[in-house]
């Protein structure tokens, strides 16, 4: 159950769309990745040099990056809802409380 | 494939600046460091000014035939504003090719706003070339600044500046030739290029030098200036010194990026440039014909015929370029570059989509290994 320790803003673009990275407690695991997937698309490349996913939700956002890293590149689009980011936060958790309970987070 | 380890990257962004430097310019910057400072003119030193052999290397590369035309500043975007913002100080209209990096439309755009000079765009045609006969047919009595990059940072197209000079020149207009992803590839001469021609590029690219220095070479000591300080000379005076090259060189000059491009310069004149562009033009090639025979992968087209200067831009159907990037980086180690380039305009003359393309660059370093290991991914992505 990895929590979100760090977001970083990797860059705004000018159509509004938002990238950021989430810095994860612990690995990146495979019950994590499935759950953020839950009624999105999820394309899994196990046979990359490293094993890479991709979580798209439509009109919301695009999750990417390793499974086993510590890491989440999160494209979020200008069309997502208020409080997208707190509701990618609760499922990479598993429970959509612990996740607004983080200390020492950055925005 | 192998796991990519964390201290090996496969570097194909040579675009985007040249990785690794050679050893030369790590060493003459470590030389620099390690020595009192030579501030020629200003410590009554007995030391050249680091300076002048920047600008012989650089005048032999580029085929200036007097070195004190060779003004170094901070980059190419400061050497592009030097002369956008000299040539346009008293408004007028300026010609502008779509392809331009933003180190120059920007200038533009501003000097529009600012003084209302008035920007017409031209080209390019499907094939992602300028036809000079636009730029005939657009040359007004007005214009006082044709803008032409040498080779599309965007498609690595190369466009006919010696035409577009000649015809410019014909018409007593000034060109800005921006050699940013030229200068160190493709073997060119500025004295061959008639008419009056401001030559900008950037230092830490093909130039192989450290960043932080850009180049302007001047046809003359007329262009206004507008930034004005310490040149370490006449100082008794409060107008800036009228000569070449001080004329445009206030400040302190950036000493780490003049003595590592002066190495690296060196390098690259042993070696010689047509043997670099080579190298670079074999593997991009190889690469564009790989890249085009793999599914769902459209090729950016240079235009017929032409030399490929290192670049090869491309879409993969079903990917965003900066998320397909950050793919290639993270499970393949592979560094490329994906999105807009900093030239919209050119993206969207080119027919690309918002998102823009990814671009994979060769450089000096590159090897048909890291040609292959991309190839490789994209057909493994496309083959999931």
């Amino acid at each position: 159950m990895p929590r979100v320790v760090a977001v970083r803003l990797l860059e705004t673009c000018l159509d509004l769309t938002v990238v950021k990275r989430f810095e994860l407690e612990s690995d990146m695991d495979e019950p994590a990745m499935r759950r953020l997937g839950e009624g999105a698309s999820l394309q899994f490349f196990p046979t990359f040099p490293r094993p890479f996913y991709r979580i798209a939700r439509e009109r919301a956002w695009v999750a990417q990056g390793i499974l086993g890293d510590r890491t989440v590149r999160i494209t979020f689009s200008p069309c997502a809802e208020d409080g997208e980011e707190e509701r990618v936060r609760a499922r990479l958790v598993g429970t959509a409380g612990e996740a607004t309970r983080e200390a020492g987070e950055e925005s | 494939m192998e796991l990519p380890s964390a201290g090996r990257t496969i570097y194909l962004n040579h675009a985007a600046t040249s990785f690794p430097k050679p050893v030369e310019v790590a060493a003459a910057v470590a030389s620099w460091l390690a020595h009192p400072p030579v501030d020629a003119g200003r410590s009554g030193g007995q030391e050249e000014d680091p300076r002048t052999p920047c600008r012989r290397v650089l005048a032999e590369l580029l085929g200036v035939d007097e070195a004190s035309r060779v003004i170094l500043g901070p980059g190419a975007t400061f050497a592009a504003n030097l002369a956008v913002r000299g040539l346009l100080a008293d408004g007028g209209a300026a010609l502008c090719s779509r392809l331009e990096h933003n180190a120059v439309l920007r200038p533009l755009a501003l000097l529009a706003k600012e003084r209302g000079v008035r920007l017409e765009f031209v080209g390019p045609d499907s094939a992602g070339a300028l036809d000079p006969r636009q730029v005939a047919a657009a040359l007004r009595p007005e214009t006082r600044l044709v803008a032409l990059t040498h080779v599309s940072n965007v498609s690595g197209g190369r466009q006919p500046i010696e035409e577009v000079c000649a015809l410019a020149a014909a018409a007593q207009v000034p060109v800005l030739v921006d050699a940013s992803q030229s200068a160190g590839v493709l073997p060119f001469a500025y004295r061959s290029l008639p008419g009056r021609v401001f030559l900008v590029t950037s230092g830490h690219k093909a130039l192989l030098g450290p960043p932080g220095i850009g180049v302007l070479v001047v046809p003359d000591a007329e262009l206004p200036f507008w930034l004005v300080g310490g040149t370490g000379v006449l100082g008794e005076s409060l107008e800036q010194p009228g000569d070449l090259p001080l004329r445009f060189e206030a400040g302190t000059p950036p000493w780490l990026s003049i003595v590592g491009l002066t190495a690296a310069v060196r390098t690259l004149l042993a070696t010689g440039v047509r043997s670099a562009g080579d190298q670079r033009h074999a593997l991009a090639t190889d690469l564009a014909a790989r890249l085009a025979e793999l599914p769902g992968i459209d090729v950016v087209p240079v235009p017929q015929g032409d030399r490929r200067a290192g670049i090869v831009a491309f879409r993969v159907a079903g990917w965003e370029p900066h998320e397909l990037a950050d793919l290639l980086a993270t499970a393949f180690g592979i560094q490329v570059r994906g999105g807009l380039h900093c030239a919209a305009l050119a993206a969207a003359a080119l027919g690309l989509p918002a998102g823009g393309s990814m671009r994979a660059s060769v450089g000096w370093s590159s090897t048909r290994d890291d040609v292959l290991a991309l190839v490789d991914a994209l057909a493994l992505l496309a083959g999931s």
